[in-house]
């Protein structure tokens, strides 16, 4: 397998539905897996050494890091049409509150006002406030504090006012 | 008029009282080298306030326009990575804050990284010092901290509203303070010389200002002058995932075009971190 294969392999993958191929042949091994948008997952991309080179070590499978629990995947608030969805305008990681210590900038049941402090996302040490677009109540926190969050990742539900 | 004669007064004071150090921020020196369109064209000074970056926050998106800059000689609560204090002394250092509002948010952390440099060419070209920009957010020299970067922005739902680069660098500050002697330095102290703190911030400006708009216009020229002003490119350096060392080393290869830092493994793989909160050194 070289390295043009693996290249049709990724955009193969990508432009289709699937989410995850194995592929073994002989003691070579590769694993792709797509990084969907609206997955919590978190990337760590590994490219292969050149394969010819010797039958050496197969290449690891992506070694998935130790992530938290990621109860949002399952959450497709799409199905969730009742309210309006403040999604992340960024990837990186999700504070619900200013410090470990303080409270959550806001918490279900909660009545927001537009440009009320919904939660910090941070990514690549830029703190990046998320603000309220709309005046109304939170009804749903999809993530959970300290998670990783891809663009356009759902956080909110915000039954408007 | 008046101003020129103030500024080339303010200069020759300082040549020749060089232990004197005013504490005196002279706007007109610091328009007079000026060369921009935007940045720092606004401009408010606080004689006194806790954070600059918080001030600005304090303003309505509309009170704060791009390129604005916020000066403060006395910021009594800067703060750095994870509500660390940076102390600084009134009327001796440059504390300020940038205000940019791009218009797109791809890529924001390449902006960073361009603050970085912006310090590091623009203490070369006023001070003859070099150094060294640290990825996230410092510049070294000789592995000493001399500036330091708190960024944040604001997005209003998926709109970018604002963003606001803290910085704060030792200019004139003889005295460190013995906790962080070993892990700090100032520019007087390097130079042995008084540095213009309004000649310093504008050609901070000036470069800024230029890299923004390769930012804007080709990042991937910016990703190449980025990457060289790192100590640590090329080099196998200790890294820390969310806190924790990891037994090996691997070598930093720089940020890809979209400004995530990119490893080599000691198994000879390549690693990109997008989301885990890394820090690595020499």
């Amino acid at each position: 397998m070289d390295l043009k294969l693996i290249k049709n392999l990724i955009s193969m993958i990508s432009d289709s539905d699937v989410n995850e191929v194995s592929i073994e042949e002989g003691d070579f091994k590769i694993k792709v897996k797509k990084q969907s948008d609206n997955q919590g997952v978190r990337e760590q991309v590994y490219y292969a050494p050149s394969p010819s080179a010797a039958p050496a070590p197969a290449p690891q499978p992506v070694a998935e890091p130790a992530a938290p629990a990621e109860p949002a995947k399952a959450a497709a608030p799409a199905a969730d049409t009742s309210g309006l969805t403040i999604k992340s305008p960024i990837v990186g990681t999700f504070y619900s509150k200013p410090s470990p210590e303080s409270d959550p900038f806001v918490s279900v049941g909660q009545t927001v006002k537009k440009g009320d402090v919904l939660c910090i996302v941070e990514a690549m040490k830029i703190m990046n406030e998320i603000e309220s677009e709309h005046d109304g109540k939170i009804t749903k926190v999809l993530v959970q504090d300290a998670q990783p969050v891809e663009f356009d990742q759902p956080l909110f539900i915000i039954e408007p006012a | 008029m008046p101003h020129v004669l103030r500024g080339a007064f303010f200069l020759l004071k300082l040549e020749a009282m060089s232990n004197i150090i005013t504490t005196h921020f002279d706007q007109a020196l610091f328009r007079k080298y000026l060369k921009t369109k935007y940045i720092g064209q606004s401009f408010i000074f606080l004689e006194e306030t806790a954070s600059t970056n918080s001030y600005i926050k304090s303003l309505s998106e509309r009170e704060t326009p791009h390129g604005l800059i916020c000066l403060a000689d006395n910021q009594t609560a800067g703060r750095g990575q994870h509500n660390r204090i940076w102390l600084s002394e009134p009327g001796k250092n440059l504390t300020f804050s940038l205000v940019l509002k791009p218009p797109q948010s791809n890529k924001l952390q390449l902006l960073l990284q361009a603050m970085g440099l912006a310090v590091k060419l623009s203490v070369l070209h006023n001070c003859d010092c070099k150094c060294t920009i640290k990825w996230p957010n410092d510049v070294l020299y000789e592995e000493k901290k001399i500036a330091g970067i708190l960024t944040e922005s604001t997005f209003l739902g998926n709109e970018l509203e604002r963003f606001i680069m803290g910085v704060g660098i030792n200019v004139n500050n003889k005295e460190i303070p013995l906790n962080i002697k070993e892990n700090a330095d100032s520019l007087i102290n390097i130079t042995q010389k008084v540095q213009s703190r309004e000649l310093l911030l504008a050609e901070i400006c000036n470069s800024i200002a230029s890299l923004y708009e390769l930012w804007l216009v080709d990042s991937e020229e910016l990703v190449h002058k980025i990457n060289n002003a790192y100590a640590e490119i090329g080099k196998w350096v200790h890294l820390s995932e969310e806190g924790k060392q990891i037994p090996v080393k691997y070598k930093f290869l720089g940020l890809d075009f979209d400004g995530y830092p990119l490893f080599l493994t000691d198994d000879s793989f390549i690693k990109k971190y997008r989301q885990q909160n890394i820090r690595f050194w020499l």
